[in-house]
């Protein structure tokens, strides 16, 4: 390894760096379980992206990306891929497919896709049974999972104001990590 | 397989992870959904540390290395010569000369004469890779 890449790296600001590139991985990884294959979590994924930026096959060239943080996005995006993680970019491979071959063709290259379907359907199941009660968070759910996205066409939908949506998008983000935190401890999914 | 969950689970996710306008808490939030955060910052950190401790380490001695076949290839070039050759290189050398003066080459023996012209060839070989670089 070149010294100016150790200096630089060492010299890099990763008191505000790692909250942005763990804020990334968890929002990359769409698998409905707190821990991924393997026992890994998003800190593992984001420790093995600045360990392989010293050595290996992604080892930072500051000469040719000098955004540290956007070469390790990017080393994230890979190992993500590399260790079949269902993220974002397989989200969006797979949302807008309508055709069964297509379909076929992805969960082929998926082996897992069938585990990770049956996880989000407990987890679904679970979060829902969660807030059963909360009027305001059980129609906001059931909006969101209706494929409305935007907090203003919710508010319209529910009649809830818009402020309050947000606070409700909180509140239920909250209780979609304790209901994740339940069922790894029960070992589901 | 139930692709529907699937896709609805992964819409709460898109709409749970645009975060609000203006916020930009991710460090609240990442411990939020049970990250470690300090933890993650705290070994990473230390990753970095001990990378660069062994890099320095690795440079130094690569650096000693070089040091030494430099001199090495100073002496074997320097003990080719005549004790001629030597005494004339050394009269046009700055290094040399401020070596001399307080006394002349006649004062020291073959052996510190040629020493001191291969530590000035390595020398100079060393401050012109390092202009190089």
């Amino acid at each position: 390894m070149g010294s100016d890449v150790a200096r630089r790296l060492h010299e890099a600001d990763w008191d505000s760096l790692l909250p942005r590139l763990l804020w990334y991985a968890l929002t990359n990884i769409y698998e409905p379980a707190r821990l991924l294959p393997g026992g890994r979590s998003a800190e593992d994924i984001v420790q093995e992206a600045v360990a392989k930026a010293f050595s290996g096959d992604r080892k930072w060239d500051p000469v040719r990306q000098p955004d540290l943080e956007a070469h390790l996005r990017s080393t994230i995006d890979s190992i993500l891929s590399s260790k079949g993680i269902f993220g974002l970019k397989e989200w969006k491979a797979v949302r807008n497919v309508e055709d069964p071959g297509e379909w076929e063709s992805f969960a082929s290259r998926f082996p897992n896709l069938g585990g990770i379907c049956h996880d989000a359907e407990v987890v679904l199941a679970a979060l829902q049974e969660s807030i059963r009660g909360d009027r305001e968070l059980s129609d906001l759910l059931e909006a969101v999972l209706e494929g409305f996205d935007k907090p203003r066409e919710i508010a319209e939908l529910t009649e809830i104001p818009v402020e309050r949506v947000y606070e409700l998008q909180r509140k239920l983000e909250r209780r979609r990590s304790e209901v994740l935190k339940k069922l790894e401890t029960t070992d589901e999914p | 397989m139930n692709r529907d969950a699937l896709g609805k689970w992964c819409r709460l996710q898109d709409f749970l992870n645009a975060a609000p306008e203006g916020a930009n808490d991710e460090a609240a939030r990442l411990t939020a959904e049970g990250v470690d955060v300090q933890g993650t910052v705290d070994r990473v950190k230390e990753m970095v540390r001990k990378a660069y401790q062994a890099d320095l380490r690795e440079q130094a001695a690569r650096e000693q290395s070089e040091a030494s076949a430099r001199a090495q290839a100073a002496d074997a070039r320097v003990a080719a010569m005549s004790l001629a050759d030597v005494v004339q290189m050394l009269r046009s050398q700055a290094a040399a000369l401020a070596f001399f003066r307080d006394k002349s080459p006649d004062e020291c023996s073959e052996q510190d004469l040629r020493s001191l012209l291969a530590d000035i060839m390595a020398a100079e070989e060393s401050d012109a890779e390092a202009e190089d670089t």
